[in-house]
C-alpha cells in the first residue's frame, strides 16, 4: 500500500451536480471490480465495450444521475430496485423480478447502488 | 460530456518547457474528471498541493487515479525530478471544503475549489522531505502555463494551507516544507509545520513569468537569406553553379541565368 498520507473525505466536496458521462464510468469500473472479485473477468474495459453496449450504459448513468437528484443516500436499494425494473424493461433476455431475485444477487445491487451514493454523497452531488 | 475539459494541457505544458510523461496507468486522462465531470468555467486559479507521500511516481498515479475512492485526485503531479504527469482533464478532487478565496477572474465559493480550480500535486512528503530545484522549476512552469491557458494572471494562485491567511483551508499544510525547499527561490515559513508563504509564491509566480517572456524572431532578413544561399553554394563545386539555365520547354536561355542567379532570385523571391 503506497504511503499517501494528507488526503481525507472532506476534499472531495464541492456542490456541482453529478455528469451522467463520469457516473457511467464509475458504474462500469465497479462492475469490473465485481466481475473480477467473482472470478469472471469477462466484463471488456470501457474502450472495448461495443457502441451499443457502451449507449446502453449511458443511459442507465443518466438513469441514477436522474433519480439521485432528489435521492436519499441512505436507501441504495430503492435505487437498485428502480435500476433493476428499468433494465427489466429494456433487457433482450428476460430478467426476474427484483424481488425473485437471489438474496445474493440483489444485495451485490444494493452494494454497488451504496458506493455510486457514498461517492456521491461525499462530492457534495446529491440534491 | 458536460463541462470543460482541457484535453490539450499536456501540449500546453510542454509547449511551455515542462517534461510530461503519459504512463499506461494516465491513460484515458483526457475524459477522466470527478463526478460532476468537467470545469463548469475556465478554473480561475491553481491550488499547489504536496502528496504527502515518499513512494515512486508510479504509486503515486495509481492511487491518484484508480486507488482513492473519490479519484481522481488532483488535474496533475509534479514527480522529484520534475516530470508532470497528467491525471483528469476534467475537475478533479484535491481542494474541497474551504474558502472562498478571490482571483483576478473572479471570486470561488466557499466549498467550490475542486470545480474552479486547477489542482497540482507535488510529490513530496511535507514533513521535511526535499523539494529539489528541478521539482520546483517544473511545478512554477507548469502553474504558470495553465493560467496563461485559461486567461489568468501568473499571481492567480493558492496554497491548500491557509498559511498566514488568504491560502484555501485550515485542514491542511501544504505545500510544506518551506525550509526544505531547494535552489534560488526559499519561500519562507508561515507556521511551525512550514507552510510555504503564499505572498512568496505568487511573488515568484509572476517574477518567473515575466523573465519566460521571450519575443520570438521570425523575420528573416535579405542579409539572412544571402547568408543562407553562401553557405548551400559552398557545399557544390563553382562550375555547377555557374551552369547556364536553359528553358526545357522552349529550349531558349532562361532569363534568370546561371543556377547561381536563379538560386538567389527564387530564395529572394519566397521572402518577399
Amino acid at each position: 500500500m503506497a504511503d499517501f498520507g494528507d488526503w481525507e473525505p472532506a476534499d472531495s466536496l464541492d456542490h456541482e451536480p453529478p455528469d451522467p458521462e463520469q457516473v457511467t464510468y464509475r458504474m462500469h469500473r465497479l462492475r469490473v471490480e465485481i466481475d473480477a472479485l467473482a472470478g469472471a473477468r469477462d466484463l471488456p474495459r470501457w474502450e472495448e465495450l461495443s457502441p451499443d453496449a457502451q449507449a446502453m450504459a449511458q443511459a442507465i448513468g443518466a438513469a441514477i444521475v436522474a433519480y439521485v437528484a432528489d435521492a436519499d443516500p441512505d436507501r441504495p436499494e430503492d435505487l437498485a430496485r428502480a435500476l433493476h425494473d428499468a433494465r427489466r424493461f429494456v433487457a433482450t433476455t428476460p430478467l426476474a423480478p427484483w424481488d425473485d431475485l437471489a438474496p445474493d444477487d440483489r444485495q451485490v445491487g444494493i452494494d454497488l447502488m451504496a458506493v455510486i451514493l457514498g461517492w456521491l454523497a461525499r462530492e457534495g452531488a446529491l440534491g | 460530456m458536460s463541462g470543460l475539459y482541457y484535453a490539450d494541457m499536456c501540449d500546453v505544458a510542454a509547449a511551455a518547457g515542462c517534461r510530461v510523461s503519459v504512463p499506461s496507468v494516465c491513460v484515458g486522462w483526457e475524459r477522466r474528471a470527478r463526478s460532476s465531470g468537467g470545469f463548469p468555467a475556465p478554473p480561475l486559479c491553481v491550488f499547489w498541493h504536496h502528496t504527502a507521500s515518499n513512494t515512486a511516481p508510479l504509486n503515486d498515479l495509481s492511487y491518484m487515479i484508480n486507488g482513492n475512492p473519490d479519484a481522481p485526485v488532483g488535474n496533475w503531479l509534479v514527480d522529484r525530478d520534475g516530470i508532470c504527469y497528467p491525471i483528469a482533464a476534467g475537475a478533479s478532487n484535491c481542494a474541497g471544503k474551504g474558502g472562498p478565496s478571490s482571483f483576478s477572474r473572479g471570486t470561488i465559493p466557499a466549498d467550490g475549489g475542486n470545480t474552479r480550480g486547477w489542482q497540482i500535486e507535488c510529490a513530496n512528503s511535507g514533513t521535511g522531505g526535499p523539494w529539489p530545484v528541478a521539482q520546483i522549476d517544473a511545478t512554477f512552469t507548469l502553474s504558470n502555463a495553465l493560467n496563461a491557458r485559461v486567461g489568468n494572471q501568473p499571481t492567480d494562485v493558492i496554497s491548500h494551507a491557509v498559511g498566514s491567511g488568504g491560502g484555501w483551508t485550515n485542514r491542511k499544510i501544504d505545500p510544506a516544507t518551506a525550509a526544505a525547499v531547494q535552489g534560488g527561490w526559499r519561500p519562507r515559513s508561515v507556521n511551525s509545520s512550514g507552510t510555504w508563504s503564499l505572498d512568496d509564491l505568487r511573488s515568484e509566480c509572476a517574477a518567473r513569468a515575466a523573465s519566460d517572456f521571450q519575443p520570438v524572431e521570425d523575420d528573416v532578413t535579405q542579409a539572412d537569406i544571402d547568408a543562407i544561399v553562401a553557405a548551400v553554394v559552398a557545399q557544390l563545386p563553382a562550375a555547377t553553379w555557374g551552369y547556364p539555365l536553359t528553358n526545357q520547354v522552349a529550349h531558349e536561355p532562361n532569363a534568370a541565368g546561371t543556377l547561381l542567379e536563379w538560386t538567389h532570385a527564387e530564395a529572394h523571391g519566397a521572402n518577399s
